[in-house]
């Protein structure tokens, strides 16, 4: 790294005196990090149903018998006691005998395995901690790849209407305007309804749909910059259009572009968790926030933790992501960089509008 | 001043027509036949040919599209394939569920939101200051269908304060007229509590920084002076000038919310506009859902341009700044 780069990253990560970027950039970074490790922290298979009838809902911190069988697979029970000729179990409300032939893991007083649910587990009797690191994963996985294409997306069509001309840009821009009167939630169901369910479709889809308010910014931007005294000197010295636009317009833009497309992961991590909510989203049995939440929904009187647990990952998550924006921006630029008003609230967001409220 | 308004009009006209276009051609090339849904293992070849030219489903698309485009502008919207009556008849009919929920939510939004950002304006930098912008920072990153899942746990099963789902309850067709306001009232009250609640932290953000540019102001200094009242000086002097970025934004929102605030009114099953045309959408109700994009079409176009000539009215910069 050359001194000047990291000059200027230590000025971004200090940020404001009253809004420092490295807290929000530290739990960032540990969230993904926790999520991405999903296969190394997982402790167990987030698809695994151990035992569908006594593993089932069970709150957090449980820890269960589990009885391996000899024909393959697990029982779990609540407690097992050692007969003469086998085991009596208790599973839920019922007492069951099992024979000593049928069980692989035989111990004197019992059974040698044990199963434990730190996060409890669903009504499938699916390790909640596992799914929850997988799912958490997956939103993330989806969400920043989503959002490259829109950047990609937004980029092209934002760059072509600044720099193509008055037809290419009214014509462009008007596409966008037209995209964004259909409320994006709509144009997302409506998209998801016809195509076939995949989670690749899935990124395509959110990524497809998300690029309007990028594609905004980066005209407004580009257009701005090309009139700067810096860029006509560039262009003065001879240098070629498209060298003007990726050293010296491109970076001068990248700013704003980077905040609008963290918020914008947010965006479309919310967009994904309610599609998923919805059935639309990632396809069954694959964890995401939004499954686990769908899956949560039928249990509310009795688990708490299928609901809150997901629930709790994404609002911290989003709001991770927002504040890190918020950071970000005042970070990157100076002239805000010394606090006017002690405002502890967010500026108002680029990127897509209202996707709230057109939930 | 009319020279804005027609230019704005014909730019929304030409989206209007953009976005059915859009629309038609987006549900039509994508796979799956509508004609699927009348199938059944009796049907012959030719009565399902049949169908196809009933619908007209046997032409080339461009002349599809002239002939819906042309029914469309002219008030015929077709009929729904699964409820087979006239779309125009169903989304009517579930309009006023949505407005009702919008309009309470909207207004909650607006006083909750008026209230916090006065008086977190009054102090900057106070401890109400301080609770109010972090509650609505932490409120905007939570999804309306989440907070109102959570709602329903707490507030609906856990303890049973409010009905869960649903618009009335299973008695109301025996209720009396006031029972009938009160149950659906009681009803209203979680969807309407989620929906402001998500959104009120915008109102607050706008009132607030909007209060501090004004009160520096001669004119408050002014009426201050004059000895009026404290409350009388925010209210009505003072308050009324951050009014514009909320109407500007009402403008934009609200016909978004009126056309379906899909996600909420499934986890509530409200039944209003959202639900509707997410059951047409998974049941690829071809009319419903066109129908439905193009209402809403109209409404976000009607409502940014309201919002737009209203704000030019109050505004001559913005009318001379305009494209």
């Amino acid at each position: 790294m050359s001194k000047a780069l990291r000059v200027r990253v230590r000025g971004w990560l200090r940020g404001g005196s009253r809004s420092p970027l490295w807290p929000t950039a530290v739990v960032l970074v540990t969230a993904v990090a926790v999520c991405a490790a999903a296969p190394l922290l997982a402790p167990h298979d987030p698809n695994a149903q151990p035992d569908p009838f006594g593993g089932r809902l069970q709150p957090p911190g449980t820890e269960l018998q589990a009885i391996a069988l000899e024909r393959g697979g697990w029982m779990l029970a609540d407690r097992v006691e050692r007969t003469g000729d086998g085991l009596r179990i208790w599973r839920g409300d019922r007492i069951e005998t099992l024979d000593a032939d049928d069980v692989a893991n035989l111990t004197p007083d019992g059974v040698a395995d044990r199963w434990y649910f730190p996060l409890g587990s669903d009504a499938f009797s699916r390790d909640v901690l596992s799914r929850w690191l997988y799912g958490g994963r997956l939103s993330i996985l989806i969400g920043v790849c989503s959002v490259a294409l829109s950047l990609i997306l937004g980029l092209g069509v934002g760059a072509t209407a600044a720099l193509g001309g008055r037809a290419a840009d009214a014509i462009l821009m008007r596409i966008v305007d037209g995209i964004l009167s259909v409320p994006w939630f709509f144009l997302l169901i409506a998209l998801r309804a016809v195509l076939p369910p995949s989670t690749l479709i899935l990124i395509i889809v959110l990524g497809a749909t998300s690029w309007m308010g990028i594609a905004r910014l980066a005209r407004s931007e580009i257009m701005s910059l090309r009139q700067r005294d810096f860029v006509h000197a560039a262009r003065g010295l001879g240098l070629r259009e498209t060298t003007v636009f990726l050293r010296h317009i491109l970076p001068n833009a990248a700013t704003p572009l980077a905040v609008s497309a963290v918020l914008t992961v947010g965006y479309v991590i919310v967009a994904e968790a309610a599609l998923s909510f919805l059935g639309l989203g990632v396809p069954t049995p694959h964890a995401s926030w939004g499954t686990m939440i769908e899956d949560g929904r039928h249990h509310m009187a009795r688990a708490w933790w299928l609901l809150s647990l997901p629930a709790g990952g994404l609002v911290a998550l989003v709001l991770t992501l927002h504040l890190f924006a918020d950071r970000l921006r005042d970070a990157m630029d100076p002239r805000r960089r010394t606090p006017a008003s002690p405002s502890p609230f967010a500026r108002p967001s680029a990127g897509p509008s209202s996707v709230h409220a057109d939930q | 001043m009319s020279s804005f308004i027609v230019r704005r009009l014909a730019s929304a006209l030409l989206l209007l027509v953009l976005i059915l276009t859009l629309t038609f051609f987006l549900i039509h090339l994508a796979p799956g036949e509508p004609a699927r849904l009348f199938e059944n293992p009796h049907a012959t070849a030719e009565s399902q040919e049949e169908i196809r030219r009933l619908y007209g489903w046997d032409r080339p698309l461009h002349e599809q599209y002239g002939r819906w485009l042309g029914a469309v502008l002219t008030g015929d919207w077709g009929v729904s394939f699964t409820q087979r009556r006239p779309v125009f008849e169903l989304l009517i009919e579930r309009l006023p569920a949505t407005a009702l929920l919008v309009l309470t939510g909207v207004t909650l939004e607006h006083l909750l939101g008026l209230w916090m950002g006065v008086t977190a304006a009054r102090r900057p930098g106070g401890r109400f200051d301080v609770i109010t912008g972090r509650l609505a920072l932490i409120l905007h990153a939570v999804p309306a269908f989440v907070l109102g899942l959570l709602m329903i746990e707490w507030l609906a099963i856990r303890a049973p304060i409010f009905p869960p789902q649903h618009m009335t309850s299973v008695d109301y067709p025996s209720l009396s007229s006031w029972g009938r306001v009160l149950d659906i009232a009681h009803h209203l009250v979680l969807p309407a509590l989620v929906l402001a609640l998500v959104r009120f932290g915008a109102v607050v953000r706008f009132v607030r920084s909007g209060l501090l540019d004004v009160l520096g102001c001669d004119f408050i200094r002014t009426a201050r002076a004059k000895g009026l009242p404290e409350w009388r000086v925010l209210w009505i002097h003072a308050v009324p000038n951050t009014l514009g970025p909320l109407i500007q934004r009402l403008g934009v929102s609200l016909p978004r919310l009126l056309s379906g605030t899909v996600i909420l009114e499934v986890v509530f099953a409200w039944p209003g506009l959202g639900t509707a045309v997410y059951a047409a959408i998974l049941q690829r109700d071809y009319p419903v859902v066109l129908a439905a994009t193009a209402l809403s079409g109209v409404l976000v176009l009607g409502g940014s341009l309201l919002a737009d000539v209203a704000h030019a009215w109050l505004d001559p910069r913005v009318r001379d700044h305009y494209v």
